[in-house]
């Protein structure tokens, strides 16, 4: 978009930290403000502005109407650990989206709703996509719920939810594609899977003022951050003691939202799942780091990496795809089990064109899960 | 699912107990959170306050900036990841050459170093290679009117290079760079 940067191959605007939209502005100001190098400061301030009203918005739709109730849950939202902990790297400041894409889908999902449309997500996910696109793939697994969700409840027919996926591939791919994201460069792309995902972070306390921390642990995994402060922990604990008996009715009700939180969880761990040093699940990240490294000069990374397998390795991979697709079966049968025929018909189809593209393009999955893992 | 959680606990509290209740939860809620967040915002505060203005010869470099038509940093933002560092060193390096970028950035021009998350170096070797041409690339615009070139003190792979260069004609030794402007 901007050649005289001398932009080197295979860079997309998006992966660079500068917040098109925010530079746009920035540039238009720039006629009336002189140089204004400051934006990337003031897109923190905004993005911390943000989050108490985005996290109000939220609660209003899920029926809280009491002013101070929203106010105070909107300041608990600006003093999340998860947004603090990211000062400094100003795409991943702009939590607000994920808050404001948390309401549009709870607002879709809720009982009222009678017609599912999630197109409603697109301008969100356009934003996120000019923004980061770590925060576009979490926008983009929070529409794929709103999406399950209304075929699960039968508010949502097949063919609207393919026009409408397909209404959302046309503008995202142009703006993709304006943004250099489908110029893939001899850049090297940066395996990821070596840190895991900490399935407990939500509850481990550090850094903490009441417990005394004020650092993460040494050998702590900044990636993984994810406490949810000791504030939210009682108001978890608060509510799941009155709300406990009615859990099985809501899990029954959401599951679909459910799946794709677990989902995305164990898409997130890594792909490299060990027992000790021990590699039990998976491709160990040395042979995947190799091959992505060789892939641009020997036939592309899957390519390479095929080469690189042995008999273990396929048997690791075949599990820890058994286990993905086990949660996506037991979703099915469920649907099936339930009379939600829309559902399976739909998961189906896309299984069908998953397998097609692999047979024609199989480092389009590579791609998409390499590009999307960290995200999730 | 953090902020789901978040969502649904409060509305929970809200929904689940009486209003008075629900409200003096919120509050102790909130006063736990700030509290327990102190750390995160000392931090906070801790950067919003010393990261401005930093560098050290920013006259210099604007000086230099202003006048030439684009700007060649040697080693780039990703070829600083190959230099043999530990990682406190090459932080606080890149923090640098990102001051410099951000100096250099008013004057919109042309730079051989552009900030980018993913491209984060994984094969030092394959990567090495590369910042060798890239290396040459600049050296051979040294004396072309207009050039600006920023080499970096912090980066011991252009150890020699800076030595060659503290002589050259349009050359100068700043506190972190050699920096050297081509003659119009």
């Amino acid at each position: 978009m901007v050649p005289d940067l001398g932009l080197p191959p295979g860079t997309n605007i998006g992966l660079t930290d500068s917040i098109p939209p925010v530079a746009l502005v920035a540039k238009l100001a720039r006629c009336w403000y002189g140089y204004l190098r400051l934006y990337l400061s003031l897109w923190v301030f905004f993005c911390y502005l943000a989050q108490g009203p985005a996290c109000a918005i939220g609660l209003y739709v899920l029926g809280v109407r009491n002013v101070p109730a929203l106010s105070i849950g909107g300041l608990i939202a600006v003093c999340a650990p998860v947004l603090l902990f990211r000062f400094g790297y100003a795409a991943l400041c702009a939590q607000f989206l994920l808050l404001l894409g948390l309401a549009v889908h709870l607002q879709l999902a809720c009982e009222a709703s009678r017609r599912v449309d999630i197109l409603y997500h697109l301008p969100r996910l356009v934003v996120a996509l000019l923004v980061h696109v770590y925060l576009f793939a979490m926008m983009f697994a929070i529409m794929l719920a709103s999406l399950l969700q209304g075929l699960w409840r039968e508010r949502l027919t097949i063919p609207a939810a393919l026009a409408q996926l397909a209404t959302m591939a046309v503008l995202i791919g142009a703006v993709m594609w304006a943004c250099g994201y489908l110029a893939l460069g001899p850049i090297p792309m940066k395996p990821y899977g070596p840190r895991p995902l900490n399935l407990a972070a939500p509850f481990f306390l550090a850094p903490s003022g009441i417990f005394g921390n004020a650092r993460l642990p040494a050998d702590g995994n900044g990636e993984d951050f994810a406490w949810l402060g000791s504030g939210m922990v009682v108001l978890l604990i608060a509510t799941l003691i009155r709300a406990w008996r009615q859990i099985g009715v809501m899990t029954r009700a959401h599951l679909p939202s459910l799946i794709v939180g677990i989902l995305l969880m164990v898409f997130a761990v890594t792909y490299s799942v060990r027992i000790g040093p021990v590699l039990i699940l998976g491709i160990g990240p040395e042979r995947l780091r190799q091959a992505v490294l060789r892939g641009a000069e020997h036939g592309g990374t899957l390519h390479t990496l095929i080469g690189l397998l042995g008999p273990m390795d396929y048997v690791r991979i075949g599990l820890y795809g058994l286990l993905l697709a086990g949660i996506a079966a037991l979703v099915v049968l469920r649907a099936w089990q339930w009379r939600r025929a829309r559902f399976p018909h739909f998961i189906g189809f896309f299984m069908v064109i998953w397998v097609v593209s692999l047979v024609v393009r199989p480092s389009a999955t590579a791609l998409i899960i390499s590009s999307f893992q960290a995200s999730s | 699912m953090v902020y789901l959680v978040t969502l649904l606990a409060i509305a929970g509290v809200w929904k689940l107990y009486p209003p008075r209740a629900a409200l003096t939860l919120l509050v102790v809620a909130l006063g736990l959170q700030v509290w327990d967040t102190s750390p995160l915002w000392n931090h906070l505060r801790h950067d919003a306050l010393t990261q401005s203005d930093r560098l050290a010869d920013r006259q210099a470099v604007l000086a230099a900036a202003g006048p030439a038509s684009r700007v060649n940093f040697v080693p780039t933002y990703l070829c600083a990841f190959a230099e043999p560092m530990n990682p406190d060193a090459r932080e606080a390096s890149l923090a640098q050459f990102s001051d410099l970028r951000v100096v250099v950035s008013r004057f919109v021009r042309p730079t051989t170093s552009v900030h980018n998350s993913r491209m984060t170096a994984a094969d030092i070797a394959a990567l090495t290679a590369r910042c060798d041409g890239e290396r040459q690339a600049a050296l051979a615009q040294l004396d072309t009117p207009g050039a600006m070139t920023v080499v970096l003190n912090d980066a011991p792979s252009e150890a020699l290079l800076r030595a060659a260069l503290i002589g050259h004609p349009g050359c100068s030794a700043l506190s972190t760079t050699i920096m050297c402007a081509g003659h119009r």
